[in-house]
This record gives structure tokens, C-alpha cells and sequence, in this order.
């Protein structure tokens, strides 16, 4: 028996075989009793498996399962971050047109940058909400911060992400809110980033590990993240981030391009 | 609401009708039950798996991408949940243990000889093997779907099934449940 006859035996047991290959199959087990003892068999198992009963559900467990999944939402309720209205606004703010706002860049971004710490309760936006601004551009400083912001809302993680590029670093703050352990991973797809320090101002757990241009972190309830890495390069590295509960829930990439004034 | 569609329900479902979530527990708790009480022989693991499916699903469900068909993406987790279980029951002896447990009245009226028997030899099978039973002959799922499902290329559903149904032959046989010819 060879295995295009084993093929045909099998998909003959699962109803797969064309009329023409009918005919092949027939043929092989008149001239071989090895397969078709074999055919026999699988038949046989086949009528035998489906003899099995299904059995029917439990009556309570769809009540059971819709409790869960109400006691599991009241616990992973959403807590956002109130940036998103003042980066907007302070987007408006610093419009071109308003010349001598750019003086304030740098104090702005810096407010942006400490706002984002402040993780007040907010509705959540919706899920595709993004947004993306230029602050503090000015003649007067060397570099300009870009600041990539993002609200993640899975069901069951709540994410908010912010990340600003600055010469020589870049800051990714960001919470996660998860009964569940959830991993995090941010690569880093170009320019020369060092893992420098990182913060958890949460109080869930987390772990963190860091190699190359990776880092990963494992997060269980709530927890207040800030991480920040060191850039010697002047090149533009986006961060992807994967959310993995446990496996691949989320992927995205935020931009940290940066643009050096002469 | 049952003439809805899957994904219409699903779509639903994201828009805050969790009624909608409902329809679809009832549509696929029965299936994905099943195939938790073949692949771990227990009516209590059997359920919970069934319950932390549909919980993570209905998760996950903003994440589910509407070109898969709902049961397999459900199947799948499933298949996780039921992995999970088994690697917490740890070995095969402990799901033996159970199996030989005094069955509860829920699985006294269900079970017939046949179907013991079938249990019992579904159990002395590798995990990968008897989910490929499982799956063929308990899910209904395709060659195509059960590579979706289990993660693995057509090719190697068929070639797992295939030793997954003669290994199932010879236990069996060696029952008197299967003929020799």
C-alpha cells in the first residue's frame, strides 16, 4: 500500500473523494486486502464514533458563562487617560499662526509629558482613537518631540499608551489593566535604544525583561508604566508593540520620528 | 435573532448587545461541550473549559477578524482551554483517575458500553491524536478548518488523523469493539 491508496482511504472516510477517485479507490481494494482490511476498519471506527451521543449541556451553563463574563467586566472597568483632551488642545493651541506660542515648546511638551503620569478616570474614547501631534516645535531648540499617543481598548485589557521622543531618549509611559497576565513587548525596529530605567507607580504585578531591542513586560491588574530608554542616534525607530492574552490580542506601531532643527 | 448570521451576531455583539452573545452560547455551547467532555473525559473540567471559552472569546471578541468562520476561531480557543486543562491535570494517569471516578447522573444516563469504551480508548491516545479524533469526528471540522483550529498545515491534519484513527482501530479492536476484518 502506498500512500496515495492511504490518501484515498482516508478521504473516502470523510465523504472526499470525486467520482473518478471513487473508482481508483474500488480498484486498489479489489487488488490489495491489506488495504482494503484496513478500509474496513476505518469504516468500521467511523459508524462507531458516530454512534456516540452528543451530550447535552448542562442547563445552568449559559447562565453560568454570561455571570462570568459580567463579573469580569466589572472588574477590568476602564480607566483612561485625561491626556488625550489636553494634547488636543494643546495641539489647537500652539497652531502656527500663534508665533509666539512657540517659545513655550518645550514647557508644553514637558507638561504633555508629565500630564500623561496623570491617569485620571475619563470615558473611554473609542477604539480607534489616535492621536498624533507635532508640540513645541521652535527655531529656537535644537530638536522637535513628537509625541505618538494611543488609546488601546480591548475587552479584556485596558491600555493607554504614550510615546515622546527627545533628543537622546525616548519615553514610553503607558498603563495596562488586566485581571489576566498580559504580555507586552516593544521592539524597537532601527536606531540605537538602551533600556535606562523603569517605573511602576501600579499597584498589580509585573515583571520585566529586556534584551537587545526587545522588551517585554508581563502585567497582572493595574499597573502605571513608565520606561525609559536612552538614544545615542539620530535615527527615527518606531516601537511596535504586541499585547499577547495569551496569545496575539493586539499589534500596532507608534512612530517616534524625530526631526533635528538646524 | 436566529436568523442571524455568526458574524452579524458578532457585530452585534461589539455594538453593546450582549443579547446578542447569548445567541451565540446557545448556538455552539452544545459542540464545544462535546468536545471538552472527548478530549479530557470529565463532565466538571468539560464545562469549565466550555465556560472559559465563550468568556474569552466574548474577550477577544474585538479582536476577532470576520474573514475566520466564529466556530473555528472558537474551536480554537477552545482547543487552548482544553490543552491548559490537560497540562494542569498534568498526566495521563491523573486523567485516567478521573475517568474511572464514579460517574455523575448527568453521565449515567448518557453513557452506553460503546461509548465508555470509546471514551476509554479516546484517553489512552496521545493528546495531538485525540484531538484530531476529536475534531474530525466530534467537531465536524474539515481538513481545512482543523489546521486553522490546531495550528498545523493541512497536511499534517492528515497525516495525524490518519495514525490517530489506526492506533484508535487497534485499541478498540483489542476491545472487541472493532472487528479484526
Amino acid at each position: 500500500m502506498n500512500d496515495s491508496e492511504y490518501e484515498l482511504i482516508q478521504r473516502s472516510i470523510d465523504g472526499d473523494l470525486t467520482p473518478e477517485e471513487k473508482l481508483l479507490l474500488d480498484e486498489c481494494l479489489r487488488k490489495d486486502p491489506e488495504a482494503a482490511r484496513l478500509a474496513n476498519r476505518l469504516r468500521g471506527l467511523t459508524r462507531s464514533l458516530a454512534d456516540v451521543q452528543r451530550v447535552e449541556v448542562p442547563g445552568e451553563l449559559k447562565s453560568a458563562i454570561l455571570s462570568r463574563i459580567a463579573a469580569r467586566r466589572r472588574t477590568t472597568a476602564v480607566e483612561p487617560v485625561s491626556l488625550w483632551d489636553s494634547l488636543r488642545n494643546l495641539k489647537r493651541f500652539f497652531a502656527p499662526d500663534y508665533g509666539w506660542a512657540f517659545a513655550l515648546g518645550a514647557v508644553s511638551a514637558a507638561i504633555a509629558l508629565t500630564l500623561a503620569l496623570d491617569w485620571s478616570p475619563n470615558t473611554l474614547p473609542s477604539d480607534s482613537s489616535q492621536l498624533r501631534g507635532t508640540i513645541g516645535l521652535s527655531d529656537s531648540f535644537t530638536a522637535s518631540v513628537e509625541v505618538s499617543r494611543k488609546t488601546i481598548s480591548l475587552p479584556q485589557v485596558s491600555a493607554s499608551l504614550a510615546v515622546a521622543a527627545e533628543p537622546g531618549a525616548v519615553l514610553v509611559q503607558f498603563q495596562c489593566d488586566s485581571p489576566d497576565p498580559v504580555r507586552m513587548e516593544f521592539i524597537f525596529d532601527a536606531g540605537d535604544l538602551a533600556f535606562a530605567s523603569y517605573d511602576n507607580s501600579g499597584f498589580g504585578q509585573s515583571a520585566l525583561a529586556c534584551e537587545d531591542n526587545r522588551l517585554q513586560l508581563t502585567s497582572t491588574g493595574a499597573n502605571k508604566y513608565t520606561v525609559r530608554f536612552d538614544d545615542n542616534t539620530d535615527q527615527p525607530s518606531d516601537i511596535i508593540l504586541k499585547i499577547y492574552s495569551p496569545e496575539l490580542i493586539h499589534q500596532e506601531t507608534f512612530p517616534t520620528q524625530r526631526k533635528t532643527d538646524d | 435573532m436566529s436568523e442571524y448570521g455568526d458574524q452579524e451576531l458578532v457585530k452585534d455583539c461589539l455594538n453593546g448587545n450582549t443579547e446578542a452573545f447569548g445567541e451565540l452560547i446557545d448556538r455552539y455551547q452544545k459542540p464545544i461541550f462535546n468536545v471538552a467532555l472527548r478530549f479530557v473525559n470529565d463532565y466538571d473540567e468539560a464545562q469549565d473549559i466550555t465556560q472559559t471559552t465563550f468568556v474569552r472569546a466574548f474577550e477577544r471578541l474585538a479582536g476577532f477578524r470576520s474573514e475566520l468562520k466564529f466556530f473555528s476561531w472558537l474551536y480554537r480557543i477552545a482547543v487552548n482551554e482544553a490543552l491548559n486543562t490537560v497540562k494542569r491535570l498534568r498526566t495521563k494517569e491523573e486523567l485516567t483517575e478521573i475517568a474511572g471516578g464514579t460517574p455523575t447522573p448527568e453521565e449515567s444516563l448518557c453513557r452506553s458500553e460503546l461509548e465508555t469504551n470509546i471514551e476509554e480508548a479516546l484517553m489512552e491516545l496521545q493528546i495531538d491524536y485525540r484531538m484530531a479524533i476529536v475534531m474530525r469526528h466530534f467537531a465536524d471540522l474539515s481538513y481545512r478548518e482543523m489546521s486553522f483550529v490546531l495550528d498545523i498545515p493541512v497536511k499534517t491534519v492528515k497525516s495525524r488523523l490518519f495514525s490517530a484513527r489506526r492506533l484508535l482501530c487497534d485499541i478498540l479492536m483489542q476491545r472487541g469493539i472493532l472487528a479484526y476484518e
